[in-house]
Parts: structure tokens; C-alpha cells; sequence
């Protein structure tokens, strides 16, 4: 009865939300699940439900999943206009079904904050749980890893197959040895390490049976690798999906899949889009998709416009890039990414947390689990940092051993431009988080502005 | 002069480890020992200046305390004899009597070296900034735990008289555990880049007469601009 009343009532503020022009893929939820603490389990529940978590890449993965699952004529659900925390699964969940509680849609595909497993997966029992990685994240939100796969573990149920990263040993310890799983990796490519980076945080290192210090076949970056243990034998599991080329300049990218090989469009060249990209391919045929229909889907599929942007503008490339603050290790890949390549880069260092600007004081103990040392390549010949947090940051970037002269500070992110000396910097990043994209646009208003003023006035002059 | 890390590869959340990187720029000319988690400690049966461990998982706790359990006696000499510690983050809280996790329902026996008793709920994060003073100077730092600590009336001086902040619990108005030489604290992240002021006083107990910090300018403007934001009555804590 609790459950008819909420369902009822919720459904009435989504309506009249929607009606208002909002997108209501919260607050109903959040309503629901206030007045009916148990909503989830009631909810109509589509026939198949296919959850994505990890600590980075689960919106791409999902994006990339949705769009690939329409290309192969799937009517599905997401949650991907809405949070992904509890209240964001009910509001999509209440979205998917009538009045009388009859679920329109029998697919969908779910983002799930790793925090808020407890609260949705007892209730939803997802057939597939899918997790990109776990490595170290906001010390707010996240504390450290170790919790984050207890709370995994936790909330875990048997029912679900996983598909999980494996070449993250944290990540290949989450579900039961009941549980049927499936790995997803990258062979060794040209640029991965022997071993680890003096300066990359790992958050395995013993070796989780016996303790002894695991050694490695290979380390990407962080602890993301091939690891083994010459004490008890301990190792990474072999991949059922394994990335074995990555064919830059023809835009492709070759995966193993029982013993059969097969080239799909490359979606982006950043290695993190790489593992996004066989974790899409791994669920897709778990699930029961063709090859020939994800080639399909990926030959359209592109990373979306909010996370990674790039236009030429008078000669100079200028590349929108996502970095999550607070989020050492995004941020230490989307550096690393940086320094990929000889021409001149300058990076627009816009790295402050909006709501501890505003109102408290950011803990900066992320820029310290974050991994600059990329920053000290040559190629980077400007940092223009901008915001509350630039002393703090001068002092990172001089510790991480970037010269003086290349660093550049102003109090606010939006006159970062003003200090950007456009004759050493044939490619500019302008670095944004999720919560200050707005912050972002104007930078890069700005600096284009002043590029094509530049251009203009220098085609005067000859 | 000999200064002992130990278990580096797994006491080094938050970014903490950069204590050690900063302090090895401070001091060019010391020995430095980083122990695996496999070994046994340096300091066992040799001596040493300083003892440095940063923040660890729950289930490391447990494990630093069997692997540390050994060397109880010795650590008390040391600590005695004004041997430098200096603690970050849950590191201290191994020192203590009791490790109560109440969320996995297990009590662990700690080293038993300070009358502290700590509890653990992971239901429960706190995670927020601290104010407050060592002798003449203010210190700042950051604090986010699941662990709350627990002392008799008087029963340990305590590094941190709070200002603002989190003490050893909600009621308390102190922070960390010292002992002679021997700084435990809860705040956490790089302590040392965040307080040039008492890396200085850290550094003239290892005897450094006229500790000259390395990028000392570039610390201290960062440290007046932090300082100024804590002391801000309108800044959440």
C-alpha cells in the first residue's frame, strides 16, 4: 500500500516537474525512496538490467553502451540524464513504468555510483554489474579503495555475471567464487613499464594472499597491470577480452575474444577511452551482441563533447579536456595525456573545486596522490593557473620539478588566457571539472577571441 | 643521520608520502631507509633519528600491529630517548590500547604504547579541516577518518590544541598524541608543504641549527593563504 500511495505520488511530481521543463531524473526518486525507504525493490524492474561502476569512465562506458545497444535496435532505459546514486536509479526506474507499476522498457542500462552500491544493487539484483577500475579517488566521498570494494563486495549479488577490468587486480577481487566473471584488458603495448612510476600512487602493492611484494609482467599506469606474486604464485587473471593492437594512425583497435580476433573503429586515443571501449565490447557480447554489430555501432560512437573536445582555430588546436578534481588519478591521466606529442602545448590550469571555493577550504591532498611529473615534458612550454588554489599548485608544479618560468597564476580561472603567450603554444588544453564546465566555456571563449585577434592582427601587419 | 620509512608502499594515502619527499629536499645529506611491509623495522636493532608512517587502510592497521607488535619494547626506548616520530593520519592510532571496528565487528589489540582507545565505524566519515596551535605557531591541515579516539581525562598530552575543528572526538578540544619526540596526529596529506612553521621546529629537532626550507617562500605564501581562509569565521569547516 506504502509503496502504491509513493509510486503514485511520485509520479505526480515528475509529471508536473516535466511540465515545468524539468528534467525530474532526481527529486521523484529522492521522494520515492524518502517515503518508501524499500521503493527500489517494488519498482517495476525491467527483464535485464546491466549495471556500469568503477571509479573513472563509468558515464563514458555507459554512453557508449546506450548508443551501441540502440545502433542493434535495443528499447532501452538509462539513467543517464539523471545521478547516479539511489535517487537517480529510482527516478529512471518510476520514469520506466505506468501508473499501475507496469514497466515499459525491459532493458536498461544503469550507472551506479561505486558509494552507493548498499543502496540499489540488493534491490535492483543487476544480471550484469560491469566495473571499469578501482583506483584512488575523492578523499571526501571515497576514502580509499579498500572500502570502496568492501562496499561492492557488500552489496554484491550472486546472480550477477561480471565483467570486470582485468588488468586492475583490485577491481578482479570484487564478486564470489560463485560468481561467473569475465576480465577485459590490454596486452603490453609499446610504453608500458617494467616497473611502477617512483612518482604514480598504487593502491595494491603486497600481494592480497600472502603479503609478499607483488612484482609485475607489466604496469601501465598506477597499479594497472599484470602482476604475480613469486611467493605463492598469486597472479592476474588471463583476459576474456584482450585489446592485443592499437593501431593509432589507421584509427583501429584489435580484441581477442576465444581465440578470434577482430578490428573495431577506434573510438579515442587515450588509453583510458581504450579500456572504456573493450569493456563496451565485453558486455555488448556477454550480452549477446554480434561483433559485426558493435563494429556497426562503434564506426558512429565518439566520446561525448562534454568530456573531450578538440577544434583548430587559426593554426592553433584548442582542446577542451575534462579533469576531475579531487580525482588524482583522472587528473594524473589527462597529464599524462598532455604530454603525448612533440608540438607546443599550454595548459589552462583550471583545476579549483567549485563548492569549496565558494564556501570552505579545498583539500588539496589530491594534488599529492596525483601524479605531475608528465608536466616537467618539454613540450609544455606554458601552465596558466588560475584560482583560489594557485599558491598551492606553484608549489606542486615547482615540487614536481616544473622551472619557475613556465608557470603563470592570476586569481581567477576566466583571465588564465589574458597570461597565454600564443607564439609558444601551437595546442592549448583547457582543463575543466564536471561542475565547472560553464567556468570552462568561458575560457575558451576567451582564448579563442584572443587567438583569432591575434591572427587577424598579424595577417595585418604582413 | 638515519631516517626510517616505514612500509612506504602501503602507509601512503592522501598524498602523505610527500612528508618524506620534502623532508629528503630539507635534508640532502641523511640516510634514508624505506622498510617493506615484509621486513622487519631498521630501527630494531640500530639507531635512528627519526621514524616516519603515513596513513594506511583499516585492515593495514591490523596488520602494521602484528608486523610492529614484536618491536613494542624497543619502540618505547626509542620514544623514551627523544628518538623523532612523527605519525600521520590513523598511523598513531596503532599505538594506542584498542582498535574497536565496529562495522566488521572486530577489536584489535593495538601496541599498547599510549592510554588512546580508537573507534571505527565506516558509516560514519568525517571528513572536514583543522585549526589549531603547537606552542607559538598555528597549524593547519585536514582531517577525513572513520576512526574517532577515545582518552581518560589528562591521560595524554596532547600535538594540537584545537581551535577549530575536530579533536581526538566531537567533545574533545585536542589532537593527536606527543610524547618526547614523538608527534602522532590525525590531520593528513603532505603536513609538512602545509606547515613550514613546524617543519622548521621538526627540523631543528634533528638538529638543523638554522633550517633554511627549500622553495620556503613559495611555502609560506600558501600557508598565509590557508591560514587566512581557516581563520575566516564564514569558511565551513
Amino acid at each position: 500500500m506504502r509503496y502504491h500511495i509513493t509510486l503514485l505520488l511520485a509520479k505526480t511530481i515528475s509529471f508536473l516537474m516535466r511540465l515545468c521543463g524539468r528534467r525530474a531524473t532526481h527529486l521523484p526518486g529522492s521522494i520515492a525512496i524518502r517515503l518508501c525507504p524499500d521503493f527500489l525493490k517494488h519498482v517495476g524492474r525491467p527483464k535485464t538490467i546491466i549495471a556500469v561502476t568503477g571509479t573513472n569512465g563509468k558515464t563514458t562506458v555507459c554512453n557508449l553502451l546506450i548508443d551501441a545497444l540502440k545502433e542493434n535496435g535495443y528499447d532501452l532505459m538509462s539513467n543517464s540524464f539523471g545521478s547516479n546514486i539511489n535517487a537517480g536509479v529510482a527516478s529512471a526506474l518510476l520514469h520506466n513504468c505506468t501508473i499501475f507499476g507496469r514497466v515499459k522498457k525491459q532493458l536498461a542500462v544503469l550507472e551506479v555510483d561505486e558509494r552507493s552500491s548498499l543502496l540499489i544493487y540488493p534491490y535492483i539484483r543487476p544480471d550484469y554489474i560491469l566495473c571499469t577500475n578501482l583506483l584512488r579517488d575523492s578523499i571526501k566521498r571515497n576514502a580509499h579503495v579498500e572500502f570502496i570494494q568492501y562496499i561492492i563486495n557488500s552489496a554484491m549479488q550472486d546472480n550477477a555475471k561480471l565483467i570486470l577490468n582485468g588488468d586492475d587486480i583490485l577491481t578482479c577481487a570484487l564478486g564470489s567464487e560463485k560468481q561467473q566473471k569475465r576480465f577485459f584488458g590490454i596486452a603490453r603495448m609499446p610504453g608500458d613499464r617494467d616497473v611502477p612510476s617512483p612518482y604514480a600512487v598504487r593502491d595494491i602493492t603486497c600481494c592480497p594472499v600472502c603479503d609478499a611484494k607483488l612484482k609485475y609482467e607489466f604496469v601501465r599506469y598506477n597499479h594497472i597491470g599484470k602482476v604475480y606474486c613469486e611467493n605463492c604464485g598469486f597472479r592476474s587473471p588471463d583476459c576474456d577480452y584482450l585489446v592485443t593492437k592499437i593501431d593509432e594512425e589507421n584509427g583501429a583497435v584489435t580484441v581477442l575474444h576465444n581465440g578470434v580476433s577482430t578490428d573495431y573503429k577506434m573510438v579515442n586515443n587515450n588509453i583510458v577511452n581504450i579500456y572504456n571501449m573493450v569493456a563496451v565490447i565485453a558486455v555488448l557480447q556477454e550480452f549477446g551482441v554480434k561483433p559485426e554489430g558493435i563494429q556497426r555501432a562503434f564506426e558512429k560512437a565518439h566520446v561525448v563533447k562534454s568530456r573531450y573536445f578538440s577544434e583548430s582555430v587559426c593554426g592553433k588546436e584548442l582542446v577542451m579536456q575534462l579533469a576531475k578534481g579531487y580525482n588524482p588519478i583522472a587528473c594524473s591521466r589527462v597529464f599524462d595525456y598532455i604530454a603525448k606529442g612533440d608540438e607546443k602545448k599550454a595548459i589552462m590550469f583550471n583545476l579549483d573545486d567549485r563548492d569549496d571555493a565558494k564556501s570552505s577550504s579545498e583539500k588539496i591532498t589530491w594534488m599529492y596522490d596525483c601524479d605531475y611529473s608528465s608536466l616537467t615534458d618539454p613540450s609544455i612550454t606554458q601552465i596558466l593557473v588560475g584560482g583560489k588554489r594557485r599558491y598551492d599548485q606553484l608549489v606542486r608544479l615547482l615540487l614536481a620539478g616544473v622551472p619557475r618560468e613556465k608557470i603563470h597564476m592570476t586569481e581567477f580561472e576566466v583571465d588564465t588566457p589574458s597570461l597565454i603567450d600564443l607564439e609558444q603554444a601551437d595546442k592549448i588544453f583547457i582543463l575543466y571539472d564536471i561542475y565547472t564546465t560553464e567556468m570552462g566555456e568561458i575560457v575558451h571563449d576567451r582564448l579563442k577571441a584572443k587567438i583569432i585577434a591575434e591572427s587577424k592582427k598579424a595577417g595585418e601587419k604582413a | 643521520m638515519k631516517i626510517e620509512v616505514l612500509y612506504p608502499e602501503v602507509c601512503n594515502l592522501y598524498g602523505d608520502i610527500h612528508n618524506m619527499h620534502y623532508l629528503k629536499k630539507c635534508l640532502p645529506d641523511a640516510d634514508w631507509i624505506e622498510t617493506d611491509f615484509c621486513a622487519d623495522p631498521f630501527f630494531a636493532d640500530q639507531d635512528v633519528q627519526m621514524v616516519y608512517m603515513g596513513p594506511m587502510t583499516e585492515n593495514k592497521q591490523i596488520k602494521a600491529i602484528e608486523k610492529l607488535l614484536p618491536f613494542r619494547d624497543r619502540l618505547c626506548q626509542l620514544i623514551e630517548q627523544g628518538t623523532v616520530f612523527f605519525m600521520t593520519g590513523n598511523a598513531y592510532e596503532i599505538f594506542g590500547q584498542t582498535i574497536d571496528n565496529k562495522t566488521t565487528g572486530t577489536k584489535t589489540q593495538g601496541l599498547g604504547i599510549f592510554p588512546i582507545d580508537v573507534t571505527i565505524d565506516y558509516f560514519s566519515r568525517y571528513n572536514g579541516m583543522l585549526l589549531g596551535v603547537y606552542e607559538d605557531i598555528e597549524v593547519v591541515g585536514f582531517q577525513s577518518q572513520f576512526s574517532r579516539v577515545s582518552a581518560a581525562p589528562d591521560a595524554v598530552t596532547p600535538f594540537i590544541e584545537v581551535r577549530r575543528g575536530l579533536g581526538l572526538n566531537q567533545e574533545s578540544k585536542i589532537e593527536g598524541v606527543r610524547k618526547n619526540n614523538f608527534f602522532g596526529t590525525s590531520l593528513l596529506g603532505p603536513f609538512l608543504i602545509l606547515n613550514p612553521l613546524f617543519t622548521k621546529k621538526l627540523l631543528q629537532l634533528l638538529g638543523v641549527a638554522d633550517p633554511k626550507l627549500p622553495l620556503g617562500e613559495e611555502l609560506m605564501r600558501a600557508y598565509a593563504a590557508r591560514l587566512a581562509e581557516f581563520q575566516n569565521p564564514n569558511i565551513k569547516f
